[in-house]
């Protein structure tokens, strides 16, 4: 998973180091891992959920408390935990959502003419099943009866129904996933049911809840056989919505809400305006979703020549009438994937100046999982200060001398510098305060040999990395802890080597990635906590 | 494509909606209480102080000012400088300087392994709380409409650099930055009809019954560690059920919806600063909440404050050497911060108790940092304010220690709200309360 760069050591840590990538390694046998406790809904779940329940589009987890991160995945079930402001963010939710449906919608939940007790239960039925994600037990089904005669009782019957979806919003049947297939006796692995599987799948695949399909598949048995688990997530991937269960991934990893909060300094950058950093993530987000609808792989998303572009970003090239935004197939080398488009770029990069060391630990830290540690303590970290008369290379590599910081720089830095010719904007340029920009450098160490070597530009240096077996890798690594909400443990390292390498003999298709992580045991099983040493 | 919250609020000319100032209606006096409630309130404040300029001259009760405190010379009896007091929890452990020193702030504890990445540990997790904050919350702030509000002015980061509130371990509560989700948490449903009220209420008893009633239905079939998830998600049902159905003050008003602000933009910082604190003195005028901490941007920090002229980065800022001209502008950033106290006090100190003495006499306000200084991130004689009554410290002074533990003041002010603590967060940084407090 991790090779420790040699020689960057500060803080003392011990060295790991992980075999080398051309090791076979394809034999090992899979752990059942420990499995996900309940998981809340995050809040992009509960939207999506919520207009795949109601038809409610306007995106009622707005005030809800944002979730803690987990190395930037907002999905983690350990830290996703209920607070007050959740609980109260919850009740107004719900009370929005009941009334709005009733009144709007009132067919999307009502599934008879008549107002008696019957249709009243068929209600709870069928709306039950999909809130839920699976048919209610007979004690759930008698609390929300006994509510809904009560109400029916005093307000009639369109207040019990509005009373009643009110309650099934807040149950934590509907804003928990329960995915752990507990029976009355405890067993050490279990193997999760349909339903349980259901809502992992669509949630994992779609970011939503299971349609009806689906929940007739776990109903039925289907997914409780390789093959009808395979059909389902093979059907689920082919439908428009697996794109929007990739991007929430893609989003998270790329920070997309961080590209949108960045501010330039006006006095270096007066170009910089608010839309403009809107722009920046909304072409981002374009660019991510055009890979994942053509070629659909990691390498595409590293070389592709495609930049969205609109009028706020007509400084980047290509023409745009409004604020419609232009797909462009750019020419050259100066736009070729992730890498090198202007949101990611002035992203990572300073407020009056590009930035190779947030440039180089972006490559390091989540393309090839080889992070350097922290800088240690009493490290002076403070960026050489702007200049009108050098360059940013020629100021960062004197800057990266001194002992303490060439540990880690002489391989965070080269890395960045390939990445010189885009300044902290993401605008080319072919010199700097008037001298030539030399792009040269790249990877000096890596468990992955491949990737290793001098190259000249991002263009190249992302050529590199897309044909390499520990980006491919490392990239799975992370799609698979987002698919489990956890943080992962060295029991989970066989697995996301088998899942890696059915990604990279897939030709890094990211669909194939989240069918072999379906197809996983981790994904199909659990360990009970409680019974493993 | 979604329509993000910022382009409806730019609309179509790109103006910026004007919002309205919030109107203090509510009454000059505390809500009745027959005895004077006790407040505490935490500040956190990024990477660390020009010390030059912050820390007083003079001995223990004869001290003057620097010039970072000079908007609060009017409290100057009611304030309480440290030095010498070492956040040493702080200086090992798993995450760099920043991130264990904002953990550590008002927790004492170290922070979590983290995230598995690469078994080099490095990968700092959330901190191992609980924060003195909601300890204090649990003794004092019961029965109140908001048991504890973690306020943020552009504090964005939703990771361990953006948080200092915890629950418990890895129990992070993320600061809320909007102040129109504030006004909402301490005034919804306000100004609502009575009838209208008392129709709500009943409605809302019914499902929050039903919710009950569910969550233990669904306790039957989960593990041991999600059983007490949700009795934890049970319990908080639980309060708002009590406190929805228990009368609003009746005495407070609610002041005007602030509407919507760009508080994710760093030009809207003064403009959330003052709505976030309005908000918060109003809920404490009211007595809606008596705990809160408000966090001023993150231990990232990476934000620049245009409205006091820098432009860039105040992180970088704060690594700049203690001549260089560069680092004068953190100064200024940490006198405007003391403005913004300055006010809180004024407004605490404006708030008559019943028996005669004000609200800032059993407030404690505590003010302090990640880093003492930015340029080194030293853990050592951190720059802590303390301000106020609410611990009965002894205050006007500026106090003296030697190397002492940061969570031995913790102690101190867990034990100013009545409790009989020796240790808290990581116990072999505790000596026992501080020395010469009270």
């Amino acid at each position: 998973m991790f090779g420790l760069l040699a020689g960057c050591k500060p803080g003392g840590q011990p060295p790991i180091v992980d075999p080398p990538i051309d090791d076979p390694r394809v034999d090992c046998v899979p752990s059942v891992t420990p499995g996900t406790p309940l998981r809340l809904l995050t809040r992009a779940e509960y939207d999506l959920t919520v207009r795949d329940l109601l038809g409610a589009t306007n995106r009622p987890s707005r005030d809800f408390p944002r979730e803690p991160l987990a190395h930037g995945l907002d999905n983690d079930a350990v830290l996703n935990q209920v607070t007050g402001a959740h609980v109260a963010g919850y009740l107004e939710a719900a009370e929005f959502l009941a009334k709005d449906t009733l009144v709007n919608r009132r067919s999307a939940v009502v599934p008879c003419g008549t107002t008696d007790q019957a249709c009243g239960e068929l209600f709870i039925a069928t709306t039950g099943l999909k809130a839920f994600r699976r048919p209610l037990n007979a004690e759930e089904r008698a609390n929300l009866n006994t509510l809904f005669t009560t109400i029916n009782a005093t307000e009639g019957f369109d207040g019990a129904i509005e009373v009643t979806l009110q309650s099934m919003l807040q149950s934590p049947q509907f804003l928990y996933r329960d995915e752990q297939a507990l029976g009355p006796v405890p067993m050490p692995v279990v193997t999760l049911g349909g339903f349980e599987l259901a809502s992992r799948l669509s949630y994992f695949l779609w970011g939503t809840m299971p349609d009806e399909q689906l929940l007739e598949a776990a109903a039925n048995g289907t997914l409780d056989t390789p093959e009808g688990l395979e059909r389902e997530a093979r059907r689920m991937l082919a439908d428009g919505r697996s794109a929007d269960g990739m991007m929430r991934f893609f989003s998270q990893w790329l920070y997309l809400d961080g590209v949108e909060n960045t501010e330039k300094n006006p006095a270096v950058y007066p170009q910089f305006s608010p839309a403009l950093a809107t722009a920046w993530r909304a072409s981002l987000e374009l660019f991510v979703k055009d890979v994942l609808a053509h070629e659909g792989t990691l390498s595409a998303l590293l070389t592709s020549n495609v930049m969205y572009t609109n009028d706020a970003m007509s400084m980047y090239g290509p023409a745009a009438p409004s604020a419609a935004f232009v797909r462009n197939e750019m020419p050259g080398t100066q736009r070729k994937g992730l890498l090198t488009q202007p949101g990611f770029l002035a992203f990572k990069a300073m407020p009056d100046g590009s930035s190779p060391v947030r440039r180089g630990i972006f490559v390091l830290d989540q393309l090839m999982c080889e992070v350097p540690p922290p800088p240690p303590a009493g490290a002076n970290i403070t960026p050489p200060a702007p200049s009108v008369s050098t360059t940013t290379r020629a100021r960062f590599a004197a800057h990266s001398q001194s002992d303490g910081c060439i540990g880690c720089h002489r391989f965070i830095d080269p890395v960045g510098f390939t990445f010189e010719n885009y300044d902290g904007m993401g605008l080319w340029r072919d010199t700097e305060n008037g001298e030539a920009i030399d792009a040269t450098g790249g990877v000096k160490i890596s468990r992955d040999t491949q990737v290793i070597g001098d190259v000249t530009g991002v263009a190249e240096l992302s050529a590199k990395l897309a044909t390499s077996r520990n980006v491919h890798d490392c990239v799975a690594k992370e799609v698979y802890r987002f698919a489990l909400g956890r943080s992962l443990t060295q029991a989970d390292t066989c697995t996301t080597t088998l899942v890696g390498d059915r990604f990279m003999k897939s030709g890094g298709n990211f669909k194939e990635l989240m069918l072999a992580i379906v197809q996983s045991d981790s994904f199909r099983r659990n360990a009970n906590p409680e019974m493993t040493p | 494509m979604k329509l993000s919250r910022r382009q409806i609020l730019r609309g179509a000319g790109g103006i910026v909606v004007g919002l309205p100032f919030l109107e203090a209606l509510a009454p000059h006096k505390a809500f009745a209480q027959s005895m004077p409630q006790k407040r505490f309130i935490g500040i956190y404040h990024p990477n660390g102080v020009y010390t030059p300029q912050w820390f007083p001259t003079g001995d223990e009760n004869n001290f003057t000012l620097g010039p970072i405190h000079q908007s609060l010379a009017p409290w100057k009896s009611k304030l309480l400088f440290t030095s010498g007091v070492d956040m040493q929890v702080a200086v090992s452990g798993p995450g760099e300087q920043h991130q264990r020193g904002i953990g550590a702030f008002l927790t004492g504890a170290k922070l979590d392994t983290g995230t598995f990445v690469g078994n080099d540990g490095s990968r700092a997790g959330y901190a191992l709380g609980p924060s003195v904050d909601q300890t204090i919350a649990g003794m004092i702030g019961q029965g109140t409409r908001v048991p504890s509000l973690q306020l943020g002015v552009h504090a964005l980061l939703s990771n361990v650099a953006g948080v200092v509130s915890y629950r418990g371990p890895n129990q992070p509560l993320l600061a809320q930055n909007d102040p129109r989700v504030t006004f909402r948490t301490l005034f919804m449903d306000s100004g609502m009809p009575p009838t209208e009220m008392e129709k709500l209420r009943v409605r809302r008893r019914s499902v929050l019954d039903a919710v009950q009633t569910q969550l233990a239905a669904l306790k039957k079939s989960v593990s041991k560690s999600d059983q007490a998830r949700l009795d934890q998600h049970l319990t908080l049902v639980r309060e708002m059920e009590n406190r929805l159905t228990a009368l609003p003050p009746g005495t407070c008003q609610s002041p005007t919806d602030p509407g919507m602000v760009d508080f994710e933009r760093e030009a809207e910082i003064p403009t959330v600063a003052r709505l976030q604190m309005d908000l918060l003195t109003l809920a404490l005028r009211c007595d809606l909440t008596r705990v809160a901490t408000v966090m001023f941007s993150d231990a990232m920090n990476h934000v620049a404050m245009p409205h006091l002229n820098i432009t860039s980065d105040i992180h970088n800022l704060t690594h700049y050497g203690d001549g260089d001209p560069e680092r004068l502008k953190v100064a200024t950033r940490d006198t405007w911060q003391a403005g913004v106290l300055a006010t809180l006090l004024q407004e605490l100190d404006s708030i008559q108790e019943m028996d005669g003495s004000k609200a800032l006499d059993h407030t404690l306000v505590f003010w302090g940092s990640d880093v003492s200084r930015g340029n080194v991130h030293s853990h050592d004689d951190m720059p802590f304010m303390l301000a106020g009554g609410g611990a009965g410290f002894r205050m006007g002074r500026f106090v003296k220690w030697t190397n002492a533990y940061h969570n031995d003041l913790l102690v101190s002010i867990i034990n100013g709200y009545g409790g009989n603590l020796t240790t808290y967060g990581e116990a072999a940084f505790c000596r026992g309360p501080l020395t010469n407090l009270t």
